[in-house]
């Protein structure tokens, strides 16, 4: 039953650091090697992309100049109600655990693991399934 | 009156008295941590030996008493000299009641009406110590942890953390998996699981909605639960509860809890459901000729197939139910050993030899006819240690000793058995007296004695009527021994060794079983009548030309093999003698190195079954180690194999 | 695929993601007499949520202590199992 074939999925990576978002797409690669991965650097170029192409899912890290993960979730997460969304960071502060919960965003744990963004990466995959 | 209530009346005097020179003392210095700490501390042990007896109003009064002295001791407040008068007439009421048990036997008619005005008194001080401001009132338990709490009343002592887990209908896409969220709670004793709506008809069902609610025990620290659950603070709460007595600090905590959690149930109730269990068991066994009979029809195979799925499930189910049964009644060995170090006191004055007492591990939890069961044959082993073992404090010094004797009661877990330890550090035992002693007795001949080896000395002190104390003294003189001993904890499933050690003491090691097992049983027929034998001490079966079994001295033997095997007739031993046949069935068992073979009619069935140690009448019957239920409900005596092949 | 059929009985293997739990459940209820054999390396609360809905005859082990214990009998109550509110305090 390899229905996430039935049409492409883009995963969008927003990370400041070129070796995290290195990490990140190897990582999801090797889980869902059908996905387009786009990357974006922040914030601002994160919201830019939207403008120019459809993008399913999101894994932003939560320490970055400028607007922070969270943030430009809740950004996303007013403009696509249902878009899956990861906020990627080592310090899981439980004020930010609450305000991640608040924009319905799922916490993977830096440094980036395929264990510990595989639930993600499948729970939005079915999340897409769904919405089909 | 019964020995426990005896024994209750003495210690339970001796609290009373020390709570009320506590209480007093407290009285002229409000802020004496060290009597409110020993207060507390008598009036809880008084609680928690009442609780042994049906004595409600006793156990009420008790425990709020004990509340409010909780309260004052949680906050490091000094105490309201006010509050000591209610509480101090509680502990006088209570040593009234002990003495009316003492002289009647029973708690005086009034008692009733007596407990409810103290309770009113207590309750009324307890809401003004709320009152005060530097008291924290502990916070209601939620209702699902107050439920869950009592949904599995724990018997282990300690802090045990509730958990309520109700994932969101949508976590699915977040990527959670509650399932392996709770699997990787370390600790779970207890779970539940429950849907948050019924199931849909199948075609109706979304299976990406999660429709789960899940609560459990735990015994783990609750901060590595609230690690595993941390980026789900919407979805789990939990509740740690901590246990009043092991730290008094957290007592007042629980107190609130503790109602609601426990339950006292009548004995009788629990064994019902214990052997309604063993029935099931036993019942379940049936399932397997079921399977073969389907088998044989023409294609039963599906049917067959059928019934070996239910069968697993069965088998599943009424272990868990088997066990569960059995977990309630569980007890930690405390309850029996707490009696102990009052016991050795009195001891100790009694032969004037100083003594030390100490007990280690006694959480260790047994069943509750283990635990009734293995209190004498103790007593009786640390009398005999004080009376042969432990040298007068002369003797020690001269010895190079310190003056105190030691008693050690050590508890080990050693599989699913419990081994316990009696050690003293007295001059171990002589082995040429105990040769001299046996001759004397007529035990054994002079000749016979020399050729024992030092363990086979020493299993002599386990032959009936075997004494060497010099003098009868008012501790052993009762005409009881280590046989005594030996057969009350064999009773139990147990076994018991000695071991010694010239100059520097003796150990003896009880073995004993935690809790009763299934055991395979199978049935034998004589005169009609069934009769179960454990499988594990059968070697075989044999039929035997009834010529082949010869007279041997005062007994009867039969060779098998090369080997000369003592013949037991089960027909003769009920006293239902069978007549003489040309052939005879006989079941060869083994106890140790013993090995008989036991004439019997004719073998019956073989069936997993709860076997218990025989109560009330049986207790006294020999050759019967046990009961055991049948299939069809009936109740069959278990024959005592090792007590009779050895 | 973590879901094979064989025969009259269906095999979970390996690792049952939550996909999975869509295709047991068509499995059950095309054949709802079919049993199910535990046999995986984990299975996702989803699938354990088929099984519960559709309670089939189950053997195999399930792949940790606390779904042994806990998930297998919940599972085998079908229909019959005890319902809960959500609520985490009091109200």
């Amino acid at each position: 039953m390899n229905w996430m074939a039935d049409k492409m999925v883009t995963i969008m990576v927003v990370d400041d650091s070129k070796l995290a978002r290195i990490v990140a797409g190897k990582t999801i690669g090797a889980l869902q090697p059908g996905w387009t991965r786009v990357e974006a650097s922040n914030a601002d170029e994160a919201m830019k992309l939207l403008t120019e192409r459809q993008v399913d899912v999101a894994v932003l890290d939560f320490n970055m100049p400028g607007r922070d993960g969270l943030e430009l979730a809740a950004d996303l997460r007013a403009a696509h109600p249902t878009m899956p969304i990861a906020i990627v960071t080592a310090n899981v502060q439980d004020e930010i655990i609450a305000r991640a919960r608040a924009v319905n965003a799922t916490f993977v744990s830096k440094p980036l693991t395929e264990e510990g963004i595989s639930g993600f990466l499948s729970g939005a995959a079915l999340r897409l399934r769904q919405a089909r | 009156m019964d020995e426990l209530l005896a024994q209750f009346v003495v210690e339970a005097a001796e609290l009373t008295q020390q709570a009320a020179d506590d209480l007093l003392a407290l009285d002229r210095d409000p802020e004496n941590r060290e009597r409110l700490e020993s207060a507390f501390r008598a009036i809880h042990t008084l609680k928690g030996s009442v609780g042994l007896f049906d004595l409600a109003p006793l156990q009420a009064v008790l425990h709020a008493a004990e509340d409010v002295l909780a309260v004052v001791l949680r906050d490091v407040s000094e105490l309201d000299t006010a509050l000591i008068d209610p509480i101090l007439l509680a502990v006088e009421w209570v040593d009234r009641c002990v003495g009316n048990l003492r002289q009647r036997g029973e708690l005086p008619a009034s008692a009733g009406a007596e407990a409810a005005n103290l309770l009113q008194a207590l309750a009324s001080d307890r809401a003004g110590a709320a009152a005060t401001p530097t008291d924290l009132t502990p916070e209601a338990l939620p209702q699902w942890a107050a439920a869950l709490f009592e949904a599995w009343p724990s018997p282990q002592p300690g802090r045990i953390v509730a958990l309520r887990y109700s994932p969101d209908p949508e976590c699915f896409f977040n990527g959670d998996d509650p399932v392996a969220l709770m699997a990787s709670v370390p600790d779970i004793v207890f779970a539940r699981i429950a849907t948050r709506e019924p199931w849909p008809p199948a075609l109706q069902f979304d299976p990406f909605r999660s429709n789960l609610v899940f609560e459990a025990l735990s015994l783990a620290d609750p901060s590595g639960i609230e690690a595993i659950f941390r980026l789900l603070p919407d979805q789990v709460a939990i509740v740690t509860r901590l246990d009043g007595a092991k730290a008094t600090e957290q007592v007042a905590t629980e107190a609130a809890g503790e109602q609601s959690r426990t339950l006292r149930v009548d004995v009788a109730r629990i064994d019902r459901i214990v052997s309604t269990a063993g029935e099931l068991l036993a019942a379940k066994s049936v399932m397997s000729s079921l399977v073969s009979q389907a088998l044989s029809l023409e294609g039963g195979a599906g049917l067959a197939r059928n019934l070996v799925a239910l069968q697993r499930d069965l088998d599943r189910l009424t272990g868990q139910l088997q066990r569960a049964a059995s977990d309630v009644r569980m007890l930690p060995l405390i309850h029996a050993l707490r009696r102990l170090p009052r016991v050795v006191r009195e001891i100790s004055a009694l032969t004037r030899k100083p003594l030390d007492i100490q007990l280690s591990n006694c959480e260790i939890e047994v069943d509750k006819v283990i635990l009734d069961g293995i209190y004498e044959p103790l007593l009786h082993i640390i009398r005999n240690a004080v009376d042969h073992g432990i040298e007068t404090e002369q003797e020690r010094l001269a010895g190079g000793k310190p003056a105190k004797g030691r008693i050690i009661v050590r508890a080990r877990r050693a599989g699913y058995r419990v081994e316990l330890e009696i050690a003293d550090d007295g001059r171990g035992i002589d082995l040429e007296r105990i040769r001299a002693a046996a001759v004397d007795r007529g035990i054994i001949s002079a000749e016979a004695a020399q050729t024992l080896s030092e363990p086979q000395v020493l299993e002599l002190l386990f032959a009936p009527g075997f004494s060497t104390a010099r003098a009868v003294t008012a501790l052993s003189g009762r005409g009881v021994g280590m046989d005594a001993v030996r057969e009350a904890v064999r009773r139990l499933g147990g076994q018991a060794t000695i071991a010694s050690e010239t100059g520097r003491g003796t150990t003896v090691t009880l073995s004993l079983p935690t809790t009763f097992a299934v055991s395979r049983v199978m049935t034998v027929d004589v005169a009609g009548e069934k009769y179960g034998v454990p499988m594990e001490a059968i070697l075989e079966t044999v039929r035997i030309k009834s010529c082949a079994i010869v007279p041997v001295r005062a007994g009867e033997a039969f060779v098998l093999r090369d080997r000369t095997i003592p013949v037991l007739r089960l027909g003769d031993i009920v006293g239902r003698p069978a007549r003489a046949r040309s052939e005879e069935l006989l079941i060869v068992l083994e106890s140790g190195a013993a090995v008989a073979g036991l004439v019997v009619d004719a073998i019956g069935e073989r069936f997993e079954t709860l076997l218990r140690p025989p109560t009330g009448l049986l207790r006294s019957v020999p050759g019967i180690s046990g009961t055991a239920i049948l299939g069809d409900g009936r109740i069959v005596m278990v024959l005592d194999v090792e007590g009779l092949v050895a | 695929m973590t879901i094979k059929l064989d025969g009259d009985e269906i095999i979970l293997e390996g690792i049952c993601p939550v996909g999975e739990a869509e295709t047991l459940l068509s499995a059950l209820s095309d054949y709802p007499e079919r049993s199910v054999v535990l046999a995986a390396e984990h299975i996702h609360t989803a699938v354990w949520q088929v099984l519960a809905a559709c309670a089939p005859r189950m053997r195999g082990k399930a792949p940790d202590t606390f779904s042994q214990q806990f998930m297998v009998p919940f599972a085998a109550l079908g229909c019959a199992a005890p319902q809960m509110d959500d609520k985490l305090r009091n109200s």
